[in-house]
C-alpha cells in the first residue's frame, strides 16, 4: 500500500505528539547501506559523497524513513587525536588511544571541518540535504561525551579511572563534551539532525550508578545545547538499558532509541514522557526467515504502538553487515503494515 | 524580556550562517521567555500531556532549527538581524507546530479561506477560537523546495494550469500541515478562481464547510477609512453574510458572541493595523527594515498567525527595534538603493533577497491584501465595521482601482519602478497584469517589470535573474 | 443530417448581420453578452437588441493574446479578439459580462480598455444557495444593469416590455426543451450539434424569428424513435462550447450519439422557464439566480444533480469533458466528475488554435471504443 505521508511529514507529526498514517520505520541502516549499494567500506567512512548516496540508495531501496550517517563511535575521539585502523571491508577501530592514563586534556575542541573525518559527516549530509530532505529527515548520530571519552582513553585506565580518578574522568567528559557539541553545531548547520548515541554508557558496559555520574549530566547537558534549538534529540544506547531506562528519560531526550530491554518494560519506564524507538534484535534480523522476522517484528510493533507518547519501529542496533536483503525488507514491510493507524483519515480513499 | 540580556547588532541583511553564529550568542533565558499561546493572567502556557518539561510553546529558535525540518530554501535568503526579527521568524515558522497544539489544548481550530484578512476578526473574538489561512500554504513549496504539495495537488486534479494555489488543497488533503478544521469558512464570489476552486475541492473533505459570499465592489456613495468609495449595500450583503458566519461559529462553540467580544478582537486588529502600517512607514519610508521580514509581517495581519495575542507582541517588538533604528539614524538597506514598488506576493521568497542583493529595496508594496490594512471603524456596530473595512479590499474591485493603490504608493515614497510578479496560471493575473502595468506607466511614467514567478527552485530563474538586473540597470541608468 | 444545414445556419447569420445593421442604422442599440446568466429578456425590455456572442477562432484567440496574457483562457482571449477580428463583434454598441469567474468579472474592464467599448459587469453572487440578501444584491445588479442600458436606449425596461420579454424567451427555452428531450429516444433525431446550433439562433436572432424558425423544424421532428442505435451515448460537459468547436462533435458524433449535455450554450440555457414564477424582474432576479449552476457555483452541486438525472433518464454511458485552458472552473472538476458520476470521463483541454486536434480525434475514439 502506498504510504499517505511523507518520512518527513510523518516525522513531524511524531514529535509534535499527533498520530501518524503508520509508525516510522527504522532499521538502524548504518554501514549496512555501503554493502547494499556496493561500495567499500572505507570509502563508505572517509568520503562523505560515498556515504551519502549509499544511506540515500538504502532509503530509496527498503522504503525507510529516515536518511541516517553513522560509521563508528569513534569519530569524534579521532577528531581529538586517538588512532584508528582502516580496514578496506570493515569499519575503522581504534588502534590507539590518545591517552593511556587520565591525564589534564586541556581545551583543545576539534574542527568539524578540518580534524579527522568529522567533515565526511558533514559533507554527507550537505548531499543529502539537497537532495531530499524536504521529503526524508536526515539524522547523524553523534558519539555522546562518555562514548567519546572512553575512546580517548585506554578502555582499562577508563574504567578504573570511573572507580580510582573520578575528577580526572569528569575533566575528560568536560573536553569531550565541548567538541561533541561542536560537531552537533556543525551538523545543525549542514541540516543534519543529531542523534546522541552513547552505547559504552550501557548497562553491559557500566553500572546504573556509573551511567548517573558519568554519562548522564554529559549527556543532558549537550541536549540542553539541542534544546536551545527546539530539535527533537533521540538518544540512542545499544546494549542493555533494562536498568538505566528509568534513568535515560532525565536526559531531556524526547526520544529514547533503546536496544537490549522488553519493549513492556521500556514503554512503561519512559514511554509517558519519551517517544520510544526499538528495538528488534539485529542477531534475529541477520539470522532468521523472513517469515520469521515479520512474526516477530509484528508482535514487537503491536506492543509499540501503545507507547503513549510514539513509537518508532526499528532495530535496537545496527543492521550487521551481512544481514540477507530479504529479512530487511520483511522488517520494514511488517512494521509498515502492522504500525498502519487505520484512524487516520485517508485522502488518497476520497 | 529582560533589557539586559541583549543588544541588537548594528542594522544587517545577514545570511543563514552569519544567524547561526548570531544565535549561539542568546541567552538561554531568552529563548525561554518567548512563548506562544501565553494565559492571560500569566505567562506560562497551558501544558500538553506529553510534556513534562512544558518547554512544547516556546518559539525563539533561528533559521537553522526550521531547515533541519526541511525549510531549505531559509538557507538561501538573508535575514534582518535583530532579536525582533529573529523572533519574527521564529514565530511564524512555528505555526504548524502551534495549530495542532491548539487542537491539543481544546481550542477550536477554523480554517478561513479566500478573504485574506476578514474573517479572523470574527473568529478570534470567540472564546478558544483559532483561525488560520490554508490558503497561506502556496509558500511552503517554496520554502521547502519541494513538490510534495504540488504532486499531492495534482494526483488530486488540479495541475500547473493552476497557480500555488493549489498548494493548499494537497496542505489539507495530506493532514500534516494543519489539523483538520473544525469548520472552514470559505468565501468566494469577487475573488480570485484559483481559491475558489481549492474550497470546491476542499469542500468534499472538509468536515464542515460554510461559503461567504465577497461582494464585487461598485464605486458608490460610500468611503472606507482610507477612502476607498464603495456602495453601501454591498457592504450590507456581506454584514449579512457576516452573521451567517457568527451564527454557524456560535452553533460550533456554544458561546454566542456580544458586540464587546467582537468590539474586543476588533481593536486588537486595530493595534495591529496601526502597528503594521507605521512597520510600513518606516521600512519603505526610512529602510530600516528589510522587505522579506516586512513581507512576513504585512501577511501576518492576515490572521496573526494564529495567535494575535502573541502576534501582537512580535509585531510591538518589532516596531520597537524599527523606531529605535530610525532615531539613530541607522538603516539596513542601503541609503541609495533603487526604490521599488512590489505588486503581487512573490511566491518565492528569494526574490526580495534578490533584488535588494543587487542594490534595490522596496517602498511600497500591493500585496492584494488591502483589506488586512485597512483600520476598522471602532465606534460602528461591529459586523458592519468589519464588512466596511474589508471593501477596500485589492481583488473585489477593478483593476483600475487597484492601480490606483500602487500610484499612491509610487509617489509617496517616490518609487523608481514597478515589479509585477505574477502566477502563471493565477486567474487576476492572467486578466490584470497588463491593466495595471499599462495604467501605472500612463500616470507615473514609470518603468514597470512584469514577469512570472518559476516553480519552486533553489535559486532564481537564470532568465529571470537576468530580466530583473537588466530592470535594474535601467533604473540606474535612468538616475 | 442535422435538423439545420450548415449551410443555412451560416445564412441566417449573415441575414442576422444584416439585420443589425439596418436597425443600428435606425438608432438601436444592440449590446453583446456571454454568459448565460445574462437576462436576454431584460436587453430586450429595454429596447436593445440583445446578442449572445459566441463566436470564436484560432485569429481571434491571437488577438486576444496581445491584451491578455498567455494563461488568460481562451474564451477571455476571443472575446476580446473578437473586437478586431469578427463581423459581429463590430455591431455591439455594449457589452454585458457576468461575475461568474474572475476572469470573465474582469473582462469588461478589459473590453473597455482594449477595444473602446462600453462594459457593464453584471454581478452574479458566485455562492449558489439563493439566500435573500444574495438574490437582493443580484436584483440590484438587476436593475443597476436596466439603468444602463436605459442610458444607451433611453427606454427603461418596464413591466409590460419586460413581461412580454419573458413570455418570448420563456417559448423560445420551451421549444428548444422539445428538441433535448428527443434525445432521450433509444434512437435520437436530434443531435448535440443540433442543440448547440438551435441554441445558437435563439439567442443570436430575433425571439420571434428564432421561435417561428423552431416551430418549423418541430414540426419537422419526428415523435417516435426509428429504432435502436447500438452506438455509445455520451453527456457532453465543460467549459463553454462554441460553433469553432464543431470539429470537436463531429469526431464525437462520428461514433457516438451525444445525449445530453450541461453546457452553458446548450441544455443548461433552455433548462427550464419562467412560466408561474413572475414576470417582474424580482422573480427575473430568482430565476437567474438559480439557473441550473455553472461548475463557477459555489458549492455547485446542482451542477452534479442535473448530470445526473441526465445519465439515468438517457442512459448515459461515457462523459465526455471538453475544458479550455486555463478555464479554471471545470478543469478543477474533472476528477470530481469522476468521482461523483461514477462513469466513464474523458477529459479533452485545448484552445481555439485547434494544434491538438488529431490528438484529440484519437483519444475519442480510443475512449468510444472502451465504452
Amino acid at each position: 500500500m502506498k504510504d499517505l505521508l511523507t518520512p518527513r511529514e510523518r516525522f513531524g507529526l511524531l514529535v509534535i505528539d499527533e498520530p501518524q498514517d503508520r509508525v516510522p520505520v527504522f532499521p538502524l541502516l548504518t554501514a549496512h547501506a555501503a554493502v547494499a549499494a556496493g561500495f567499500s567500506l572505507r570509502d563508505y567512512y572517509t568520503n562523505g559523497f560515498t556515504m551519502a548516496r549509499a544511506q540515500l540508495a538504502a532509503q530509496e531501496r527498503y522504503g525507510i524513513d529516515f536518511i541516517s550517517f553513522f560509521s563508528e563511535v569513534g569519530l569524534i575521539a579521532e577528531a581529538l587525536g586517538s588512532r584508528y585502523f582502516y580496514p578496506e571491508d570493515d569499519l575503522p577501530y581504534l588502534s590507539e588511544p590518545r591517552w593511556q592514563e587520565p591525564v589534564e586534556p586541556g581545551d583543545y575542541v576539534a574542527d568539524p571541518h578540518r580534524d579527522g573525518r568529522l567533515r565526511v559527516y558533514l559533507e554527507g549530509i550537505s548531499y543529502a540535504y539537497d537532495a531530499c530532505s524536504d521529503r526524508v529527515p536526515i539524522v547523524a548520530y553523534v558519539p555522546a561525551p562518555f562514548t567519546t571519552a572512553q575512546q580517548l582513553l585506554d578502555q582499562e585506565a577508563f574504567l578504573t579511572g570511573l572507580l580510582v580518578s573520578p575528577d580526572r574522568i569528569h575533566h575528560l567528559l568536560d573536553f569531550a563534551t565541548r567538541s561533541v557539541k561542536r560537531f552537533a553545531q556543525a551538523i545543525i548547520r549542514a541540516g543534519g539532525l543529531p542523534i546522541l548515541v552513547d552505547p559504552l554508557a550501557s548497562g553491559s558496559v557500566i553500572s546504573p550508578e556509573q551511567y548517573q555520574e558519568f554519562a548522564l549530566p554529559y549527556e543532558r547537558e549537550v541536549i540542553r545545547y539541542l534544546h536551545r534549538f527546539d530539535l527533537d534529540v533521540v538518544l540512542h544506547i545499544c546494549g542493555d538499558t533494562s536498568l538505566i531506562i528509568e534513568l535515560m528519560p532525565l536526559s531531556g531526550a524526547d526520544l529514547l532509541s533503546v536496544d537490549r530491554i522488553e519493549i513492556s518494560q521500556a514503554i512503561k519506564a519512559a514511554g509517558d514522557r519519551c517517544r520510544i524507538i526499538g528495538n528488534y534484535d539485529t542477531t534475529s534480523l541477520l539470522l532468521k526467515s523472513a517469515d520469521e522476522i515479520e512474526r516477530e517484528v509484528t508482535a514487537m510493533v503491536g506492543q509499540g504502538k501503545n507507547c503513549p507518547a510514539g513509537f518508532v519501529a526499528a532495530t535496537g542496533c545496527e543492521v550487521p553487515l551481512a544481514t540477507p536483503a530479504e529479512n530487511i525488507d520483511a522488517f520494514v514491510r511488517s512494521a509498515k503494515t502492522a504500525g498502519r493507524n487505520p484512524d487516520f483519515d485517508s485522502w488518497r480513499n476520497g | 524580556m529582560k533589557p539586559n540580556l541583549w543588544q541588537d547588532p548594528l542594522p544587517a541583511r545577514i545570511t543563514f550562517d552569519e544567524w547561526a553564529e548570531l544565535f549561539e550568542t542568546v541567552p538561554d533565558e531568552l529563548i525561554q521567555s518567548f512563548r506562544y499561546f501565553r494565559r492571560p493572567d500569566e505567562s506560562e502556557s497551558p501544558r500538553v500531556h506529553s510534556d513534562t518539561s512544558n518547554h512544547w510553546s516556546q518559539y525563539l529558535f533561528p533559521p537553522q532549527t526550521f531547515a533541519i525540518y526541511g525549510c531549505r530554501h531559509l538557507r538561501r535568503l538573508k535575514f534582518d538581524n535583530s532579536l525582533a526579527a529573529l523572533r519574527l521568524w521564529g514565530f511564524v515558522q512555528n505555526e504548524t507546530e502551534r495549530l495542532f497544539r491548539a487542537r491539543q489544548i481544546g481550542r477550536h481550530v477554523i480554517a478561513t479561506m479566500g478573504d485574506l484578512g476578514a474573517v479572523p476578526v470574527i473568529v478570534n473574538s470567540f472564546p478558544d477560537c483559532i483561525a488560520f489561512y490554508p490558503d497561506c500554504s502556496w509558500w511552503t513549496p517554496f520554502v521547502m523546495e519541494s513538490k510534495v504539495l504540488l504532486e499531492t495537488a495534482a494526483e488530486l486534479g488540479i495541475g500547473e494550469a493552476t497557480c500555488f494555489s493549489r498548494a493548499a488543497l494537497a496542505a489539507f488533503a495530506r493532514r500534516a500541515y494543519f489539523p483538520v478544521p473544525e469548520m472552514v469558512i470559505a468565501a468566494t464570489g469577487a475573488s480570485c478562481d484559483d481559491y475558489s476552486g481549492v474550497e470546491q475541492l476542499v469542500a468534499d473533505i472538509a468536515r464542515e464547510l460554510l461559503w461567504v459570499e465577497l461582494p464585487l465592489r461598485r464605486l458608490g456613495t460610500c468611503q472606507t477609512f482610507t477612502g476607498m468609495v464603495y456602495e453601501a449595500q454591498a457592504r450590507e450583503l456581506l454584514v449579512s453574510e457576516f452573521r451567517r458566519v457568527v451564527e454557524r461559529l456560535e452553533h460550533l462553540t456554544g458561546c454566542r458572541v456580544t458586540d464587546e467580544e467582537l468590539g474586543r478582537s476588533i481593536r486588537r486588529t486595530n493595534r495591529l493595523r496601526r502597528m503594521v502600517m507605521e512597520l510600513r512607514r518606516l521600512a519603505y519610508g526610512d529602510g530600516v527594515l528589510p522587505a522579506l521580514e516586512m513581507m512576513v509581517v504585512e501577511f501576518g495581519n492576515l490572521h496573526c498567525y494564529s495567535d494575535p495575542d502573541e502576534w501582537e507582541r512580535v509585531v510591538e517588538h518589532l516596531l520597537q527595534t524599527a523606531r529605535q533604528r530610525r532615531q539613530a539614524n541607522r538603516r539596513v538597506v542601503l541609503e541609495d538603493a533603487l526604490r521599488l514598488v512590489w505588486v503581487t506576493p512573490p511566491a518565492d521568497p528569494l526574490l526580495l533577497t534578490f533584488v535588494e542583493d543587487r542594490g534595490a529595496r522596496l517602498v511600497g508594496t500591493e500585496y492584494v491584501i488591502n483589506q488586512a490594512l485597512e483600520p476598522i471603524d471602532e465606534e460602528k456596530e461591529p459586523l458592519t465595521a468589519i464588512a466596511e473595512s474589508f471593501m477596500a479590499a485589492s481583488l473585489i474591485g477593478t483593476s483600475r482601482q487597484r492601480s490606483e493603490l500602487i500610484i499612491q504608493q509610487l509617489y509617496a515614497n517616490r518609487a523608481e519602478g514597478v515589479v509585477i510578479s505574477g502566477i502563471l496560471g493565477g486567474s487576476h493575473c492572467a486578466m490584470e497584469a497588463r491593466l495595471i502595468a499599462d495604467r501605472v506607466k500612463a500616470e507615473t511614467g514609470l518603468p514597470v517589470l512584469e514577469f512570472d514567478v518559476a516553480p519552486p527552485a533553489r535559486e532564481i530563474d537564470r532568465q529571470l535573474a537576468t530580466r530583473i538586473e537588466a530592470f535594474l540597470e535601467l533604473l540606474r541608468d535612468k538616475r | 443530417m442535422g435538423m439545420i444545414r450548415t449551410a443555412e445556419f451560416e445564412r441566417l447569420q449573415r441575414q442576422r448581420l444584416q439585420e443589425l445593421s439596418e436597425a443600428r442604422a435606425a438608432g438601436k442599440k444592440v449590446i453583446g453578452y456571454w454568459c448565460q446568466y445574462v437576462p436576454a429578456e431584460l436587453i430586450h425590455a429595454s429596447g436593445a437588441i440583445p446578442v449572445r456572442l459566441l463566436r470564436a477562432s484560432r485569429e481571434a484567440e491571437e488577438r486576444g493574446e496581445k491584451y491578455l496574457r498567455s494563461d488568460a483562457c481562451s474564451f477571455c482571449k476571443v472575446c476580446l479578439g473578437g473586437f478586431e477580428t469578427e463581423s459581429l463583434y463590430r455591431f455591439v454598441d455594449g457589452v454585458v459580462n457576468v461575475s461568474t469567474c474572475d476572469m470573465m468579472r474582469r473582462l469588461g474592464e478589459a473590453v473597455s480598455a482594449f477595444a473602446g467599448v462600453p462594459a457593464f459587469t453584471l454581478y452574479l453572487p458566485r455562492t449558489s444557495e439563493p439566500l435573500s440578501p444574495r438574490v437582493g444584491e443580484f436584483l440590484r445588479q438587476l436593475r443597476l444593469l436596466a439603468d444602463w442600458l436605459a442610458c444607451f436606449t433611453g427606454v427603461r425596461a418596464e413591466s409590460t416590455r419586460l413581461a412580454d420579454a419573458i413570455t418570448s424567451y420563456d417559448r423560445l427555452r420551451e421549444l428548444l426543451r422539445k428538441f433535448d428531450a428527443n434525445r432521450a429516444l433509444p434512437a435520437p433525431a436530434v443531435s448535440q450539434s443540433d442543440i448547440l446550433d438551435l441554441t445558437a439562433l435563439a439567442v443570436t436572432l430575433d425571439p420571434d424569428q428564432a421561435t417561428a424558425l423552431l416551430e418549423r423544424l418541430l414540426s419537422l421532428l419526428p415523435t417516435a424513435s426509428a429504432g435502436m442505435t447500438v452506438r455509445p451515448r455520451l453527456l457532453l460537459a465543460g467549459s463553454i462550447f462554441l460553433p469553432a468547436d464543431r470539429w470537436f462533435l463531429n469526431v464525437l458524433e462520428a461514433g457516438a450519439d451525444v445525449v445530453g449535455d450541461v453546457l452553458c450554450t446548450g441544455a443548461r440555457w433552455s433548462a427550464e422557464t419562467q412560466v408561474g414564477r413572475g414576470d417582474s424582474l424580482e422573480s427575473l432576479a430568482w430565476f437567474y439566480y438559480s439557473r441550473p449552476a455553472c461548475a463557477c457555483r459555489r458549492p455547485n452541486d446542482e451542477l452534479y444533480q442535473f448530470a445526473r438525472q441526465l445519465i439515468a433518464e438517457r442512459g448515459v454511458q461515457g462523459i465526455v469533458v471538453k475544458t479550455l485552458l486555463y478555464c479554471d472552473p471545470w478543469s478543477f472538476e474533472i476528477r470530481r466528475l469522476r468521482q461523483k458520476l461514477r462513469i466513464p470521463v474523458l477529459a479533452v483541454d485545448s484552445d481555439y488554435a485547434g494544434e491538438n486536434q488529431e490528438q484529440v480525434r484519437t483519444r475519442i475514439e480510443a475512449f468510444l471504443e472502451a465504452l
